[in-house]
């Protein structure tokens, strides 16, 4: 009797056909999409966004996708429930909005094609929020200085 | 303020060191779940920031608590968690603090303060025999208890394959007499989220779009929310090039599972369940059953537990469609017969009638 074959206990294997790792053709595709929309922001006839997570991208199209674009000059972390990231690419008006939970999962992935993507901007109601709250502490420093 | 004087969502929210770029977000990732297109996101932030935390009642039945632990034990629960920022639960056996008369006022007392306001989630089956005595709360059987909180509730939420089709209870010999919401209130918003338990994202989902937008999301014939029940398991499956080669696994931790081929063989119903798991995954994206080597077993679907040839026995290759891999996977049926005698006999034999009967348009 031979000895037992010992299977290597592997991952299933990706998808035959283009491969997950590979590249599908998706990113320059995408690149004309945000070049119509980038024309539109420069004639001044609005902002767009495109939804990465709602495309069949694979990582090979994602990577693409990064290396075409590259990065700006601004680039912003936005500690809210995870660490996400907003930057501009090297095209001004392109940016890639990364959103991140607290374990690191990518919970969205956007190109915005905008002056600056809307989160960025603080709202007028936390404004009048913090207004308040500045004032308070003027106060209680006022309060401070007068009992020393 | 609103009208009546009470905080929004956003005041809230901002009282607790909130800003508006945690809606901004909420309303971003949330559409693209949803499906819904960019525009949506903000329109999502908004209408959550500028509305009145929601009064949600949620009453338990014929239940394991499966559901509550799906949305709660959420292993990413980011926006999960912040549901309950936009909800006011009113009422929930699981999670609130009081309990007996305290908990029953409560209800009470909110469906009275909110009438025609209120969310209402049932999840869990009714049970119907008897006037329903194999399932009360508090005296009060199942039955008179939806009737009564179902009346002035603005829209239901038929939460987990219980409480959209039946379930486990409803399931042969159904000895409670158990049915579904659907069967026992009409003339009310009602969405089906089935599953067993349904993904959290997917109930999360669903309540942030009533939430945000007042209405219920476009639904399939089963009530059921198209965004996450409008594709079959197998129509995502990456397993499926496998499938379309006639790769099998023909058992459990064979040389073809071990390669990861398809589990047809073994059962895998993902040709007729419609749910997310595909793409959504379970335990923030981990896997999902097929991945981990265990066909789907349609969980998602009316009379799960009945199902002909059980969780393990293949579908009948008639409703595979008419690809070369369904009849590649009839005749291994065939070739298999003399593996195991029970289970054998049962396949060749649906795998000869369906050989053997005329292919209709449907299945070219």
């Amino acid at each position: 009797m031979s000895s037992p074959v010992h299977l290597p206990l592997a991952r299933a294997s990706e998808p035959t056909g283009c491969g997950a790792g590979g590249k599908t053709g998706l990113a320059p595709a995408l690149i004309v999409e945000i070049a119509e929309c980038l024309a539109k922001l420069a004639d001044g006839k609005g902002q767009s966004a495109i939804d990465l997570r709602s495309l069949p991208m694979t990582d090979g199209d994602r990577d693409e996708l990064s290396q075409i674009l590259g990065r700006g000059e601004l680039s912003m972390s936005l500690a809210l429930s995870g660490e996400s990231e907003i930057w501009e690419t090297a095209y001004p008006g392109v940016w890639r909005v990364l959103y991140r939970n607290r374990d690191g999962d990518v919970i969205g992935d956007f190109i915005e094609i905008t002056t600056m993507p809307q989160i960025a901007v603080a709202h007028i109601d936390d404004v009048q929020h913090s207004r308040r709250r500045l004032a308070r502490w003027l106060e209680d420093e006022h309060g401070r200085r007068a009992a020393r | 303020m609103t009208p009546r004087g009470q905080p929004t969502v956003a005041e809230q929210m901002a009282a607790r060191g909130m800003t508006r770029r945690v809606l901004l977000q909420f309303g971003a990732c949330m559409a693209s779940l949803l499906g819904l297109g960019t525009e949506a996101g903000p329109a999502m932030a908004e209408g959550l920031a500028s509305a009145r935390r929601q009064s949600l009642i949620w009453l338990s039945f014929q239940e394991c608590t499966g559901c509550t632990e799906s949305l709660t034990r959420a292993h990413s629960p980011t926006l999960e968690e912040l549901i309950f920022d936009f909800v006011s639960l009113d009422y929930h056996h699981t999670l609130q603090a009081a309990s007996g008369a305290a908990a029953e006022a409560a209800r009470l007392a909110s469906m009275k303060e909110n009438a025609g306001k209120y969310l209402l989630i049932v999840d869990g089956s009714v049970s119907t025999r008897d006037d329903g005595v194999y399932s009360t709360i508090a005296g009060v059987t199942n039955l008179q208890m939806l009737e009564e909180t179902a009346r002035d509730a603005f829209a239901i939420i038929a939460l987990g394959s219980c409480a959209a089709f039946g379930g486990l209870p409803y399931a042969h010999p159904n000895p409670t007499g158990a049915a579904p919401v659907s069967a026992l209130i009409q003339g009310k918003p009602l969405v089906n989220v089935s599953g067993c338990p349904p993904i959290p994202t997917v109930i999360t989902g669903v309540l942030a779009h009533v939430l945000a937008f007042g209405k219920l999301p476009e639904l399939d014939h089963l009530g059921r929310p198209l965004a996450f029940f409008g594709e079959t398991i197998h129509d995502r499956c990456y397993r499926r090039p496998f499938y379309d080669q006639g790769l099998f696994a023909s058992s459990f931790d064979d040389e073809g599972a071990r390669k990861g081929y398809c589990l047809y063989e073994v059962g895998c119903k993902g040709p007729i369940a419609y749910n997310a798991c595909a793409t959504q995954k379970w335990n923030g994206g981990t896997s999902f059953p097929i991945q981990s080597g265990h066909g789907c077993f349609g969980c998602s679907e009316p009379s799960f537990w009945d199902r002909e040839g059980g969780l393990y026995g293949p579908l009948p290759s008639g409703q595979l469609g008419g690809s070369k891999a369904a009849l590649v996977a009839a005749g291994v049926g065939l070739g298999l017969g003399a593996a195991s005698a029970g289970l054998g006999r049962q396949r060749q034999r649906a795998a000869e009638a369906d050989v053997a009967r005329p292919r209709s348009d449907e299945e070219a």
